[in-house]
């Protein structure tokens, strides 16, 4: 890939791997050529933020709460199955 | 024919291995550790896939009346969590077939990359750099869990174990019997897609 930061084509296709990137799962060859573009290239650069950002929000989506009420149907569900025959 | 078994296969024994041993041993009064080990686990999974709070209270209980019933196939071949993962997503993935929305829309790249984005310079947008603790509140929670459960299934299972769930490209691709490969394409189109709704959210910038 050479880094032509005036071209949207160039463009697209780091857009198809900036997952691939930021998850540190591409070579290093290719992680080089994708930081020299990110470096002269603003909208690369914002994409590649909200990525990062939206994956972060990701993360913070989870753990919920098991409310007590379905706690204590699934204890008797458990209870019930391992005493069926 | 039965499959015979493969002397060079090494166990994988993990933290959960002793449970298990002991449960499928005869002692499944450790049924209930098990529940109580993986409940908050699979309630948040099942809460990120379903809409609906009860559905999501159907498929916990599904799934473990699942792992009940066929806990004794389990053969050790994987770590425990990664079977259990791959009976939950069966069972979720199950329900929507039987469903009458079996079909289930692709999300070309093409759609999610707004051409006079990549064309245009701009600037990294300010939602997405400003610190995270200043950013997150109920309201953003609420549009995150929206676009999630807007997410064709099978974007929405891969980012769940991906991204919240935070299991590794190769356990995803195990749990959900797909290649690395597919789980990579999938895994970024549903980050795309999440990322537009996030930017329409925030408005306007990038």
């Amino acid at each position: 890939m050479m880094c032509d930061p005036r071209n949207p084509s160039h463009c697209l296709q780091l857009f198809d791997k900036l997952s691939e990137y930021i998850d540190g799962e591409m070579e290093e060859t290719e992680r080089r050529e994708i930081e020299t573009h990110i470096a002269h290239c603003a909208a690369c650069f914002g994409c590649l933020q909200s990525l990062q950002r939206t994956i972060a929000l990701c993360k913070q989506a989870g753990p919920q709460t098991v409310p007590a009420v379905f706690s204590t149907k699934l204890q008797t569900m458990i209870q019930h199955i391992r005493n069926a025959p | 024919m039965t499959a015979e078994p493969d002397p060079t296969r090494k166990n994988v024994l993990d933290d959960d291995t002793e449970l298990v041993q002991a449960i499928n041993a005869g002692d499944t009064q450790r049924f209930q550790e098990l529940v109580q080990r993986y409940a908050q686990k699979l309630y948040t999974f099942s809460r990120r896939m379903c809409r609906n709070e009860s559905d999501a209270e159907d498929l916990v209980q599904d799934t473990f009346l699942n792992v009940f019933r066929y806990l004794r196939d389990f053969r050790y071949e994987t770590k425990f969590k990664n079977w259990l993962y791959r009976v939950a997503a069966n069972t979720a993935l199950k329900k929507r077939r039987r469903s009458k929305f079996a079909r289930e829309p692709e999300l070309p790249l093409e759609d999610l990359i707004e051409r006079e984005e990549v064309a245009a310079p701009a600037e990294a947008p300010e939602w997405a750099r400003m610190p995270l603790d200043q950013l997150l509140n109920e309201e953003l929670l609420g549009i995150l869990h929206q676009a999630i459960w807007s997410l064709p299934e099978k974007y929405r299972i891969v980012v769940i174990l991906r991204d919240i769930e935070e299991f590794s490209t190769e356990d995803t691709a195990q749990i959900l019997n797909l290649s690395p490969a597919n789980v990579k394409v999938r895994l970024h189109r549903a980050r795309l897609f999440l990322r537009d709704k996030l930017k329409g959210y925030f408005g306007r910038d990038v």
